[in-house]
This record gives structure tokens, sequence and C-alpha cells, in this order.
């Protein structure tokens, strides 16, 4: 297994998911398993203990979704993997994708198209939990709203081929 | 003929007014024959974390049955089963039980079941799991057979049992190039209650062109599933989603692939689940070449044409806006 999905499937286990457990023995059979398993476990009591840090919730989800090898010190002076860095970027990044032009094929029940353009967009983030502050947002008909944060299946450990 | 006896024993006392709940419900279902397997008798324990409860079901091949404590009363002809259910854990949706159970014969006694054993198992609203099925050895009896089975769900809040959830969902479709195709759904279910949403497919030519999703597309891509919202106490809603990718050859058979992805958001708040294209192929017969200009992910089979959506959709995105608000 890649480290990718042993940190992912640590972190899984650490937010109460459920895993396979022959797997997880197995992921943290290897020095860089137990060692993302400390980093894990001493970004959440960190995370416990600082109240003050609103947006802090949304770190545990990025390491699970972009857990990656190397390491980098970040935020609160522990050591953890150096693809989150990365992936803050690429999640403020990937509000880019809601501006543009926008084609609909219509709604569920009338099934019309029609064309509109996205105006507005936010930086998502990746956690499972709210963010600390949040403003109903405005949206014109028929224009989908912009998302505060992006979550996404994982091959594996939430998303199966169908049986 | 049928009759129940309440005599539940050992009736579990919450500990604590505010720890997770969890309702388990195990229940006696008989098949007669030429009709349906129903269930005939059912019972149940409230259960908080870490505690315990007994439930006890008999029935036989005449038609009997009840349901209620342990123990219970039972004819010489029939069957009994001990439940006894440990609430592990509660979590959104899912309800973990440790469960140790065991069939009696009353011609054998109480003291040793003829079968049972003791598992852990995990179950979501409307799932359920069966302990025990016996099978009638008599042709002229009544009934094929006996099934005992458990279900759990998480008790409700009271004060939100008449509240309802009203989701705004949105699919969206981005290719590569950034063009977007919606499709919108917005069904409205009850506190933790499994709301189920389907979507008209989008449709795609071989080369990867959009088009109506109707009998002649090439290539289909169907998304339905199911949300579960709970309001909790300081307003925040904790959300369910089940999603299934569903992808299909027009002339062909149907791959596709599912999951579940829980957290927890604002009344309000829109959140975007973006579904993988991880799984999920079909294919059809046919003597025809692939094109050309067809994407990756189209290949030439023995007898056929096949299509594998990892590769075909690679750098396209499709995700589900789910935004969910207490109805007013």
């Amino acid at each position: 297994m890649s480290d990718e999905f042993n940190h992912e499937l640590i972190s899984a286990a650490l937010d109460g998911e459920h895993v396979d457990v022959q797997a997880l023995k197995g992921a943290l059979s290897t020095a860089d398993g137990r060692d993302a398993l400390a980093s894990f476990l001493l970004l959440r009591a960190a995370m416990a203990a600082d109240t003050m840090q609103p947006p802090s919730k949304a770190v545990p989800a990025v390491i699970r979704e972009r857990g990656g090898g190397r390491r980098s010190s970040f935020g609160f002076g522990v050591r953890i993997p150096f693809g989150v860095a990365a992936s803050i970027v690429v999640f403020a990044a990937a509000a880019s994708f809601w501006l543009g032009t926008v084609r609909h094929a219509g709604d569920f029940n009338s099934g019309s198209g029609r064309t509109s353009t996205q105006t507005s967009a936010v930086a998502a983030q990746p956690s499972s939990d709210p963010p600390s502050s949040f403003h109903q947002q405005e949206t014109a008909p028929g224009v989908p709203p912009t998302p505060t944060r992006v979550l996404r299946f994982t091959p594996g450990v939430d998303w199966h081929p169908a049986s | 003929m049928a009759f129940a006896l309440v005599c539940i024993s050992g009736a579990p006392v919450f500990a604590q007014q505010t720890a997770a709940k969890a309702h388990i419900r195990v229940s006696l279902l008989t098949t007669y024959r030429a009709e349906a397997t129903r269930s005939m008798s059912s019972t149940g324990s409230d259960l908080a974390v870490g505690q315990s409860g007994t439930i006890g079901v008999y029935g036989d091949f005449s038609g009997s049955r009840g349901a209620g404590g342990w123990p219970i009363g039972v004819g010489d002809d029939g069957f009994a089963w001990r439940v006894e259910a440990r609430l592990v854990s509660v979590q959104f949706d899912n309800v973990e039980v440790a469960i140790s159970w065991g069939r009696y014969r009353p011609v054998t006694g109480r003291e040793a079941a003829e079968v049972g054993d003791t598992r852990v198992i995990n179950l979501k609203s409307n799932e359920r799991h069966v302990l025990d099925l016996v099978q009638s050895e008599k042709p002229e009896s009544p009934i094929f057979n006996l099934v005992v089975q458990v279900e759990a769900r998480q008790t409700e809040d009271p004060a939100f049992a008449n509240v309802s959830i009203g989701y705004d969902l949105w699919l969206v479709y981005e290719d590569s190039a950034g063009t977007r195709t919606t499709r919108r759904a917005q069904p409205v279910g009850g506190q933790g209650e499994m709301t189920q949403f389907a979507f008209r497919p989008f449709g795609f030519a071989l080369d990867g062109k959009a088009v109506p999703a109707d009998g002649n597309a090439p290539i289909t891509v169907a998304v339905d599933g199911a949300v579960l919202g709970r309001i909790r106490s300081d307003g925040a809603i904790e959300l369910a989603v089940d999603g299934r990718l569903g992808l299909g050859c027009g002339p062909g058979g149907l791959g596709g692939s599912g999951g579940r992805r829980t957290y927890v958001a604002h009344d309000g708040e829109t959140v975007s689940v973006e579904f993988p294209w991880a799984y999920g192929w079909c294919g059809w017969d046919t003597s025809a070449t692939v094109p050309a200009s067809a994407r990756p992910g189209v290949s030439r089979t023995k007898t056929g044409i096949r299509v594998t959506s990892r590769e075909f959709f690679k750098g396209d995105k499709l995700s589900l806006l789910v935004t969910a608000r207490r109805a007013k």
C-alpha cells in the first residue's frame, strides 16, 4: 500500500470511520505509518487545546484528503505531512473551478436548458466539521450555490464498487 | 392465531440522558407457503452507549410466536431465541452493536443453546442483520422457515421529532474544459430520515461530447442515493450522504460504485461532495471498431466495445452540492 493510502486509512480510523483492521495494522507496522499517527494525534491535541483558531477544524480533513509522505513544520509546531501545505493551495485553487461559464441542462423536473455565469466563489475547505463562521448566501434562480467546503469520497475507504 | 407475550426483562435504564442512544429491535419473520416472508412479532430496547439489554422471541411452525424479554415462554414444539445486545457506539446513521445470541428448545432446556454466537455488527437505518434461520423439516407444515433478525437505529431527540429538513441538491458535471451541466432535486425528509433522491442521467458520445441521455446515448452517467439529516441541539445539522454512481452503455450493461460520506454543516450551508471515477465500466457486443475520436477508456474487446470510467472521465468532475435547511 502507498504511504498516501496508509495515511488516509489511519486518519479515517482516528475519525471514527470504519476501516479494515488488518489494513490498519499493516499501515501501523511501517515507520512512516507510525510517524503519521503521531503527527495526527499531536495535531488533534493541539487543535483541541486551541479554541482561538476558528479555521483549525479544517486541518484534520486536509490531512485525510491529501496526506503525503514528506514532512514539514506547519502551524502548531508539530510535524505534519508536507502535502498538507500543498493541499491548502490546491483547495484554494479549487474555488476557481466554480468560476466561468455554466451550462445548465435544466432542473430535475423541467429538463430545460439555460446558460448563465457564476459570479462569485470562496475558498472551499475540505473539512467534515462546519466552519466557525458562516453566512447564508444568496444565489440567482437556476444557479447552483457556491460551496463553502469540498469533500470527497475516497475509493477504498468510503467509496466502493457496486455489488 | 397470533399472540404476543409482553414480559420484557432487564429493561434498560438510561445512564445519561445526554448519551447517544439507539433502538435495537429483534424480529421473528415467518415464511408461509405461497406467501411472502413477513415480520410476525418483534420487540426492542432503547440503549445508551455501553448499556446492554436482553430480548427474547419465540415461534414455531404452526404459527405461534411471541416477543418480549428473557426468559420467554414457548411450547414444546417451538424455538426460543435469546438476544443480548450491547450498544457499542452511535455515529451519524451508523449504530454498532455487540450481539450475543442463542437458539433454545424447550425439550432440551434453557441452559444450553443448540446454536448461537457472538458478533459485532454495524447497522444503518433500514438495514437488518439476520441472526438465524430454521427450516421446517415437515412437508405438511404451513410455514417454511423462521428467521430472526436484528435492526438498529439512532434514537431521535424528542425535541426534533416533528422537524422537517429541506434539501437543495445540485448535481454538477464539469468537463476538463470547465463546462458545467447541472441537475437539481429538492427532497424533504424528517429528522434522521433517509431521504431518497435521483437525477436524470447525463449522456455522452464516445468522444465525450454531451448528448441527450436517451436510448441512443452510447454512454450514460446516472446518480442517485439518499441523504440523512439530523438537526443538533446547537442548530448544526449532521448529514450522511449516500451516493451511487452508475455508468451505462446504451445498448449494453451497467457498472457502478457507491459510498457514504458524513459531515456536519450549518443550517443552510452548501457543501460539495465529489464523486470519484475510480470504479465502473460497461460494454456492449458489436463488430464496430473504436472511432479515432473516442476518448481514452474506450477500447475494443473480443466481442465488442468497453468503456472504463476512470480513463474516460479523467479530468472531469462530478459533484453533489448539498444544502440542508430546517423547514420553517
